[in-house]
């Protein structure tokens, strides 16, 4: 006679009571978390709370890395700093002769602003800023800079270094703010061509680059042109480099082209940043 | 009776010790890895070992607030850790029902396995979710979280054997 077994009874490896039920309810209220922390933003608030700690740990579990750097620099070689002194000596008597230029360019708009009347238009304050860390989080860059909203800095205050656009600033604390870099997934700003053509708004990848989805093929922008803000959203400055183009993709059946877009600053090579107050006036 | 919980009172203050640890491990960048997009994913490769060694004899629901946890200190959304965590538990689960890890390469395959289903999990709810996740070195990631998670997977192991 044969014999039948039960399949019910049938545990091999793991004897233990199968979780499934459990597993579907807590599989659920995981969406059901997410869903609400998407929804209605509970994670920025708990960012903040946790913001409190966060600095000087950061602070401290990357100390070994910024000695290591420091002794890096200060053991360079005599050669190197004399090379690096005869390139800044360069570099200057260009910026002298760029300055002449701006100088008389500057009175030039002073005196066509006037005989046409109209006001200057960057009219804005700054200060300037030490980044604490351009620390990586779960594999998300965060820069961490060392002033905060008692130096009068505001959550959205635009943030450059002398190479161009570096970020906007998403959580300030008493003496610290966190910015968000240029290439972040959800970083927006208007810009403009370097030409003054085609107003445009760039949007970050979350790779490392800025992008145009859908720019019209009709209109000629080349691989290498550089991309400033417009200044028309008053919380950017007009002309501050934001990138060049580096790549050009046609889509929609050749109607639009897909810009990719290099940021020509980047924060790990700074440590200096100035922050924007208030908006443009 | 009372040495068994002694043992497990122990085990659970190292687990907190290691867990806190990869916490601040997140904050750290790598001295021969400057680009974000390649740092390890510290968390997962916790989870992945220690449930995958059973470490702490964790059920689900302690899986679950242990996702929170680091949902809250470390997370960019609440409740995508612990999904994660109770994905990989529930994988764990169903691989031990089946299959009987033995050998080193076993153990390898089974951290392997866990680690691209949380790494799947990982990658799809970030793109539901529009988080800000860079995926253009995604392959060299997963390989060094996976070296991460075989260094935990040791640890535990040496552990383990010593209580």
């Amino acid at each position: 006679m044969k014999r039948r077994h039960s399949t019910k009874k049938l545990r091999l490896f793991n004897t233990n009571q199968s979780p499934i039920f459990s597993f579907i309810v807590l599989l659920l209220v995981s969406f059901l978390l997410m869903g609400l922390d998407y929804r209605k933003e509970i994670q920025p608030d708990i960012k903040q709370f946790r913001s409190y700690i966060k600095p000087p740990l950061i602070y401290f579990l990357n100390l070994p890395n910024k000695i290591s750097e420091s002794v890096k620099e200060t053991l360079t070689t005599k050669s190197a700093l004399l090379e690096e002194k005869i390139q800044l000596e360069n570099s200057m008597m260009e910026l002298s002769i760029e300055n002449q230029k701006l100088i008389f360019l500057e009175a030039e708009n002073s005196i066509l602003r006037n005989s046409m009347k109209i006001a200057s238009n960057l009219a804005i304050k700054s200060i300037s800023a030490e980044i604490i860390l351009p620390t990586v989080i779960n594999g998300k860059r965060s820069i961490i800079i060392n002033k905060g909203q008692d130096d009068g800095i505001q959550v959205g205050s635009p943030v450059i270094n002398n190479l161009g656009l570096v970020g906007q600033v998403i959580l300030t604390e008493k003496n610290y703010s966190e910015v968000a870099p240029i290439t972040a997934r959800e970083y927006i700003v208007p810009a403009i061509l370097e030409k003054g053509t085609d107003n445009v708004i760039l949007r970050g990848t979350g790779s490392g680059y800025l992008e145009i989805k859908m720019f019209p093929s009709h209109r000629v922008a080349k691989i290498g042109e550089q991309f400033m803000t417009s200044g028309i959203d008053g919380i950017y400055p007009k002309g501050i480099k934001i990138g060049n183009i580096i790549d050009i993709k046609p889509v929609v059946t050749n109607q639009f082209n897909h810009l990719l877009i290099a940021p020509t600053s980047d924060p790990t090579t700074h440590s200096q940043v100035r922050v924007f107050l208030g908006g443009i006036k | 009776m009372r040495k068994m919980e002694h043992l497990k009172k122990n085990e659970l203050t190292i687990g907190a010790v290691i867990f806190l640890a990869t916490l601040m491990l997140m904050h750290t960048s790598l001295p021969l890895i400057s680009a974000p997009e390649l740092m390890p994913d510290y968390c997962v490769a916790f989870s992945v070992a220690l449930i995958a060694s059973n470490f702490l004899n964790l059920n689900l629901l302690k899986v679950f607030i242990l996702g929170l946890i680091s949902d809250i200190l470390v997370g960019e959304l609440i409740g995508q850790y612990a999904l994660i965590f109770i994905i990989v538990y529930f994988s764990s689960f169903i691989f031990n029902k089946y299959l009987f890890f033995t050998s080193a390469r076993m153990i390898f395959i089974q951290h392997l396995i866990l680690l691209l289903i949380a790494e799947l999990s990982l990658f799809m709810t970030s793109i539901s979710y529009q988080l800000d996740k860079d995926y253009s070195l995604y392959g060299i990631k997963i390989i060094l979280t996976l070296l991460i998670c075989l260094g935990y997977q040791k640890l535990f192991q040496y552990l383990k054997n010593k209580n």
